[in-house]
């Protein structure tokens, strides 16, 4: 296909009627205008719901009319119009002024990934109480694809679902079945995930904190670590 | 590589020649409670865009779905009229989802979305040329080759037409048809929609379609403007009733073609679920009719 009446067509949409070159399309120049006017409207709608629908907690906290001003600037950069409607809003977070906006677009980045995260049985408490002591600690865990982990910038002011994060500097979201589920979590729970960047038996996660331990498995954010041919792998 | 060209037979549809209803989240509960009760749509429409994460409730709810009545995928994503080709990477993603789902049908637009790797979102119009027709033609079998099956091509809805333009839409379709093997998906508010906006007669288009093609078949609503001097622009929003005229153009073509799945399109201000059964079993009501004159 010939691009240049594309190539033209699109920098219409981008630039308005002053860039509308005679020739491209056929009937009045009026109508030509008022066609294009509704391409480029739905174009910017399109982008500018899929941002909302992304962060509606983050628009309902900083207002309509700063979340308009923060997506128009977002949106007129490059990355975002280069990605798929339902991707549009990565990054979106890292270009709000504020800490506690960006603690909660981030947030909400994070709950979306979790909630579309692929379905895998998380480790389940029922299964470890029926295994013997040594056999939990020679149990090999990794963590659960769902899981997010975020530090938070400002504590103080994030709450989610109306629940305040206080001291806790950590947010943790899991998903082992079909809901998402939201923690508030400490460092020690963070340097345990930096610790599963690979497999871990049990043990090795109890010995260096039973409590982050403890907490990761209670909130399914551990899955049982699989070697190659799909079965659970003790060490 | 088989190429996937069915030229001396049309794309099949393995809908049922039913009404059915683009199904959103919102209404997947009251569907599949219907069902239960032997009531609602024969089949369903969804965006496979809609489902390209990798897990989580939104499968769950579309596998249920899946086992209740047959799935027509209708992507909006392919961007097929690229000059630079239709998008590889989601093509790839709904090849995995038609491999998960096997979606009865599958199907995408004569237009494009996207243009030096940024993203329109939305459908937009190309030139009906040749050089459009031969580029359509490479890309739909790319993509019929990958999911290894016959798609349907929708009808665009335009709002301007080009210059250069050298094949009438109608016309356009029928060679894609015949050149590449897929099959129409005839959305009856876009030919009414291309009626206000650049003039096409919507009867004279019905009788220039290669009928036996038609492998489903839209009904929607859309909005109207009225600019000073009362010049018209309809804008295809999905975002209302199907209109009377719709209902009309409809039944002119089933009269053609005869029954085949009709779907009650809704994307915007999406009424209740009851509202959109109630919408489709008109269509169901209009395609006994048909059925009926068919024997």
């Amino acid at each position: 296909m010939r691009p240049d009446p594309q190539i033209a067509f699109a920098t219409v949409l981008e630039q308005g009627p002053a860039a509308l070159p005679g020739g491209l399309l056929a009937g009045p120049r009026g109508a030509q205008l008022r066609g294009l006017k509704a391409y480029a409207n739905t174009i910017r709608h399109a982008r500018f719901v899929a941002l909302e629908d992304s962060y509606a907690r983050t628009r309902a906290a900083m207002g309509k009319a700063a979340f308009h001003a923060a997506a128009d600037a977002f949106l007129a950069t490059p990355p975002p119009r280069r990605r798929a409607l339902r991707a549009i809003g990565a990054g979106f977070a890292e270009q709000l002024a504020r800490a506690h906006e960006r603690d909660l677009a981030r947030a909400e980045w994070l709950f979306l990934e979790a909630h579309g995260a692929p379905d895998t049985p998380a480790l389940d408490l029922a299964a470890i109480a029926g295994l013997t002591p040594a056999a939990l600690l020679a149990l090999r865990a990794t963590v659960h694809p769902a899981l997010r982990l975020l530090r938070l910038e400002e504590p103080s002011r994030f709450r989610w679902e109306g629940e305040a994060a206080g001291a806790a500097r950590y947010l943790l979201f899991t998903r082992p079945e079909a809901r998402c589920r939201h923690h508030f979590a400490s460092a020690g729970v963070a340097a345990l995930l930096a610790l599963l960047e690979r497999p871990r038996p049990m043990a090795a996660l109890l010995e260096r904190d039973a409590a982050a331990t403890t907490l990761l498995v209670e909130a399914g954010g551990l899955a049982p670590a699989t070697d190659p041919d799909g079965a659970a792998a003790a060490s | 590589m088989t190429r996937h060209r069915h030229r001396d037979r049309p794309a099949p549809s393995p809908l049922p020649p039913r009404a059915g209803i683009g199904l959103k989240p919102q209404h997947f509960a009251p569907f599949l409670e219907a069902r239960e009760r032997g009531q609602g749509p024969g089949w369903i429409e969804v965006h496979p865009q809609n489902y390209m994460m990798a897990g989580g409730p939104s499968h769950r709810w579309l596998g249920a779905v899946r086992a209740a009545v047959p799935v027509s995928f209708h992507s909006v994503g392919l961007s097929i009229g690229d000059p630079d080709g239709c998008d590889r990477d989601e093509l790839e993603r709904l090849a995995a989802l038609c491999e998960r789902y096997a979606p009865a049908m599958v199907s995408d637009h004569l237009s494009w979305s996207s243009l030096g790797g940024e993203r329109l979102p939305d459908l937009l119009p190309l030139p009906m040329t040749a050089a459009s027709l031969a580029h359509f033609v490479t890309e739909v079998g790319r993509i019929q080759d990958r999911l290894a099956r016959p798609i349907l091509i929708e009808n665009p809805s335009r709002m301007v037409a080009f210059a250069e333009d050298s094949y009438d839409e109608a016309e356009f379709l029928a060679e894609l048809v015949r050149r590449s093997g897929c099959g129409l998906l005839v959305d009856v508010n876009n030919i009414l929609v291309a009626r206000t906006n650049v003039g096409i007669d919507p009867h004279a288009y019905l009788d220039a379609l290669p009928l036996e093609a038609i492998g489903e078949i839209h009904v929607a609503g859309h909005a109207l403007e009225r600019h000073p001097g009362g010049a018209l622009l309809a804008i295809d929003d999905h975002g209302s009733p199907v209109s009377e005229e719709c209902w009309a153009l409809l039944a002119a073509l089933l009269e053609r073609c005869g029954p085949r799945p009709v779907l009650v399109e809704r994307d915007n201000d999406v009424p209740a679920f009851a509202t959109l059964a109630a919408e489709a079993a008109r269509a169901e009501r209009l395609l006994e009719g048909a059925l009926s004159h068919a024997a």
